[in-house]
C-alpha cells in the first residue's frame, strides 16, 4: 500500500534530483568533458593571441563566459534526451508528482553537474587571465547566476527538440536568442568591474533574469515535453 | 469497488492516414481485453493514447465516467502503464531504480523487496541495468504491477523475452489482479496464451 | 465582430474571405507605397542635420515596424492556438515568418546602410537596440528551423508555438531599449508624449509608407496563409474541388 495518499512534492523532487545525480555520478564523462573542453580552450586562447597583460585582462571576462556557454550546450542536449530514448519520460509524466517540479529537479541536478564544477574551475581561468582576486569574485558571482538562468534556459530548448536526433544545432539556434543578455550581462559586468564602475546593477539584472527564467521555464519544459512525447 | 474505462470511437492519424479508426468498448471491472495486430499496426500507440501520454484527434477515454482529460491526475493514479521499452536507467542498478520509483510515488519501501522476491531478482538487484539480460530487465520493469496498487493495467507486450517460470509468474499475477476486481488492456503478439479475455481488438 | 472571428476559424470560411481581400490589401498597399516614397524621397525638406541621408527613414522605419508587429502578430496567433486551439492560428504563423523575417533583415540592413553616415559604423556591437533587433531574426530563424526539423505536423505546430510566446518578451525589450539603456539609436519619434517630434511634411509620407507597407504585408500574409490552410486541407472536399478546378 502506499504511505500515504498525499504524496509530498518534496519527496518527489528529492527523488528526481538524486537520481539525476546519481546519473551523473555513474557517467562522469558527461560532467567531465565539458570542462575539460572549457579549460581546455580558455587555457590555449593566451597562446594564440597577444598575451600581454592589459590585452588579457581586458578580453579574459568575454572568452570565459563565452566558453561556459559554449561547453554548457555540450551537455544541454542529453537533458531528456536520455529520458526520452529509455523510455524514463513516460513514467515521469505518468507520476503523480507535478511535471514542471520534476523538470525543475532535473535542471537543478543540470546545474549542479555542469554549472557548479565550472564556477568551481573558474579562478584557476580567471588567474590565467591575470585576474585580481576581486575581479575573480565578479566572476564567480556573475557565473553562478548566469549558469542558473542558463540551464533554465536551455532546457526550453532541450525540451522543445527531443523527438529530433542530433538536435544539438538546433537546440543551440534555438536559446542563443535568450542567452545573449545573460552573455552580455555577464561579461560586461566583469569588464565594467575592472574598469572601476559599479557593479551591482549587472547582478542585479542577472539574478532577476534568474529569476523570470525560473518562473517560466519548468512550465515551458513541461508542456513541450508532454507534446514531445506524443 | 467496481470502475469502468469506457473508449469511444477513438481515432488516431498517421500523416494522412488513420493508425486506427473508431475503435470503442467499454471496460468494467475484472475484464480484460487484447489488443493483437502485426508490428507497426499501432498497438503502442493506442495503449499509449488510453494511459493519457497521447491526445486522440477525434475520440473520448472515460474512466469511471468522467472523461480523462479533465481529470488526468485521478485517472493516473488509478492506472498502471507497462511500456514495452523499460523506462529504467541502464547505469542504475534494479534497486536504485526501484527506489527511485518509490519516492517518486510514496510507495512503502518493503514493497521492493516483496516485489524482488516474488520475481526473482534479489540476487541481481545490485547489478546495473546494463548488464541484465533481456529477461531480466522485462521482469524488473514488471515489478511495477507489485509495487502499485493500481486498478487499471495498461501492458504493452509484457511477456516478451521472458521464459516459461517467468511467464507463469506473470499469468499469476495477472489472474490475481483480475480476480480482484482489476481491470487490464494487454497488448501481445500471442493472443492464445490469455483465453479468459473478454475481447480481442485486432490492428491491421 | 465574434461571429466574423469564429467563422474565420473555418479553414473553408478564411479561404473565401482572403481570396476576396488579397486585392483591396494589395492595391490600397501599393498605392500607398508609391505615394509615400515619392512624398518622401523627392518632396520632403531635407532635414536641417542630416540632409537628403535621413530619407532612408521612409524604407527603415516601416521594415523595423513591420518586423516587430508580424512577431506580435504570431505570438498572438501562438497564443489562440495554443490556447483555444483554433488550427488556423497555426496556418497564419507559418504564413508570417518568413515576411516578418525578410522585414527584420531589411531594418537591420536599411539600418546598417544609414548608420554608416549618420554614427560613422556600419554596426554597434554594444546597441541595444541593434542587438535585440538581430536576436529577433535569430529567433525567427530558430522557429523555421524547428518547423522544418519536426516530421509530425501536430507536434510542430504546437512546439514552434511555445518556442515564439517564449521569444515574444524580445519585443518589448526592442521598443524600449531606447529607453531603458544608452543607445547610438534615436529614441521614440513618433510614440511620444506631446506628438510626434518630426515636421508634418516629413511625418504624413512616412505615415503613409508605414501604413501602406502594413497593407501590402497583410496581402502577402493572406497569400501565404491561404497556400498554407490548403495544403493542411488538401484532403478534404471542399480543397479536392477547389483543386480540381471549381471556383469557390
Amino acid at each position: 500500500m502506499n504511505k500515504s495518499n498525499n504524496t509530498s512534492l518534496l519527496s518527489g523532487f528529492n527523488a528526481m534530483f538524486r537520481r539525476d545525480c546519481l546519473q551523473y555520478i555513474k557517467n562522469p564523462s558527461q560532467l567531465l568533458n565539458p570542462l575539460i573542453f572549457f579549460v581546455m580552450i580558455t587555457a590555449a586562447f593566451p597562446f594564440a593571441v597577444d598575451s600581454s597583460k592589459l590585452q588579457l585582462t581586458q578580453i579574459g571576462p568575454g572568452i570565459i563566459w563565452i566558453m561556459a556557454i559554449l561547453s554548457y550546450l555540450l551537455t544541454l542536449q542529453h537533458l531528456y534526451l536520455d529520458d526520452a530514448d529509455d523510455g524514463c519520460l513516460d513514467y515521469i509524466i505518468l507520476s503523480p508528482q507535478p511535471l514542471p517540479l520534476l523538470v525543475l529537479a532535473k535542471i537543478c541536478a543540470h546545474w549542479i553537474s555542469s554549472g557548479l564544477p565550472l564556477i568551481i574551475i573558474s579562478p584557476i581561468i580567471g588567474i590565467i587571465y591575470q585576474m585580481q582576486v576581486d575581479t575573480i569574485l565578479v566572476m564567480i558571482a556573475t557565473l553562478f547566476f548566469g549558469t542558473f538562468a542558463l540551464s533554465l534556459i536551455g532546457s526550453i530548448g532541450a525540451s522543445l527538440t527531443i523527438s529530433i536526433n542530433n538536435s544539438n544545432i538546433l537546440v543551440s539556434l534555438l536559446v542563443l536568442p535568450i542567452m545573449i543578455p545573460i552573455l552580455i550581462f555577464g561579461a560586461r559586468t566583469i569588464g565594467l568591474y575592472q574598469a572601476g564602475t559599479t557593479t551591482i546593477s549587472g547582478l542585479y539584472f542577472m539574478s532577476a533574469y534568474c529569476m523570470f527564467a525560473l518562473s517560466f521555464s519548468p512550465f515551458a519544459s513541461a508542456a513541450a515535453l508532454k507534446i514531445g512525447s506524443e | 469497488m467496481s470502475n469502468q474505462l469506457a473508449i469511444n470511437n477513438l481515432t488516431l492519424f498517421r500523416g494522412a492516414k488513420y493508425l486506427f479508426k473508431d475503435i470503442s468498448f467499454v471496460l468494467s471491472s475484472g475484464d480484460l481485453i487484447l489488443i493483437t495486430g502485426p508490428n507497426g499496426s499501432g498497438k503502442t500507440t493506442m495503449l499509449r493514447t488510453i494511459a493519457g501520454l497521447l491526445e486522440p484527434e477525434i475520440g473520448d477515454i472515460s474512466w469511471d465516467q468522467k472523461s480523462i482529460s479533465n481529470n488526468r491526475q485521478t485517472y493516473h493514479k488509478n492506472i498502471s502503464f507497462i511500456s514495452h521499452i523499460h523506462g529504467l536507467k541502464d547505469s542504475l542498478s534494479i534497486i536504485e531504480n526501484l527506489r527511485f520509483e518509490a519516492n517518486l510515488h510514496n510507495y512503502c519501501l518493503d514493497k521492493i523487496d516483496e516485489a524482488l522476491d516474488k520475481l526473482s531478482l534479489q540476487p541481481i538487484k545490485d547489478i546495473p541495468f546494463k548488464h541484465l539480460s533481456a529477461g531480466q530487465k522485462r521482469r524488473a520493469s514488471l515489478t511495477r504491477l507489485i509495487l502499485k496498487d493500481s486498478a487499471l493495467w495498461l501492458l504493452d507486450e509484457p511477456t516478451s523475452n521472458l521464459d516459461t517460470n517467468a511467464h507463469n509468474i506473470f499469468k499469476e499475477l495477472l489472474n490475481e489482479h483480475i480476480y480482484n476486481n482489476g481491470l487490464c488492456v494487454l497488448a501481445t503478439h500471442h493472443p492464445d496464451a490469455f483465453d479468459e479475455c473478454k475481447s480481442i481488438i485486432e490492428l491491421t | 465582430m465574434w461571429t466574423f472571428l469564429h467563422k474565420m476559424a473555418s479553414p473553408r470560411y478564411f479561404y473565401s474571405i482572403a481570396t476576396s481581400l488579397i486585392p483591396w490589401f494589395l492595391v490600397s498597399g501599393l498605392i500607398l507605397m508609391v505615394a509615400g516614397l515619392i512624398n518622401g524621397l523627392f518632396y520632403a525638406p531635407p532635414d536641417y542635420q542630416q540632409g537628403d541621408a535621413f530619407r532612408i527613414i521612409y524604407v527603415h522605419v516601416p521594415s523595423a515596424y513591420i518586423s516587430m508587429m508580424a512577431y506580435s502578430l504570431m505570438a498572438f496567433a501562438a497564443f489562440v492556438a495554443l490556447i483555444w486551439r483554433i488550427k488556423i492560428a497555426h496556418a497564419v504563423i507559418v504564413g508570417a515568418a518568413p515576411l516578418g523575417a525578410w522585414f527584420t533583415f531589411l531594418a537591420l540592413l536599411t539600418g546598417s546602410i544609414w548608420g554608416r553616415p549618420m554614427w560613422g559604423t556600419w554596426w554597434e556591437w554594444g546597441d541595444p537596440r541593434l542587438t535585440s533587433e538581430l536576436l529577433m531574426l535569430f529567433l525567427y530563424l530558430g522557429y523555421m528551423a524547428l518547423r522544418a526539423s519536426l516530421p509530425n505536423l501536430a507536434q510542430a505546430d504546437k512546439l514552434s508555438a511555445i518556442l515564439i510566446l517564449i521569444g515574444a518578451i524580445n519585443i518589448p525589450i526592442i521598443h524600449f531599449s531606447v529607453e531603458w539603456w544608452t543607445s547610438l539609436h534615436q529614441g521614440p519619434t513618433l510614440l511620444k508624449a506631446g506628438g510626434p517630434a518630426i515636421d508634418s511634411l516629413m511625418l504624413y509620407p512616412l505615415l503613409a509608407m508605414i501604413i501602406g507597407t502594413t497593407l501590402y504585408f497583410g496581402s502577402l500574409l493572406l497569400v501565404r496563409t491561404k497556400a498554407e490552410v490548403l495544403n493542411r486541407e488538401k484532403n478534404s472536399r471542399w480543397a479536392k474541388k477547389m483543386l480540381s478546378g471549381d471556383q469557390l
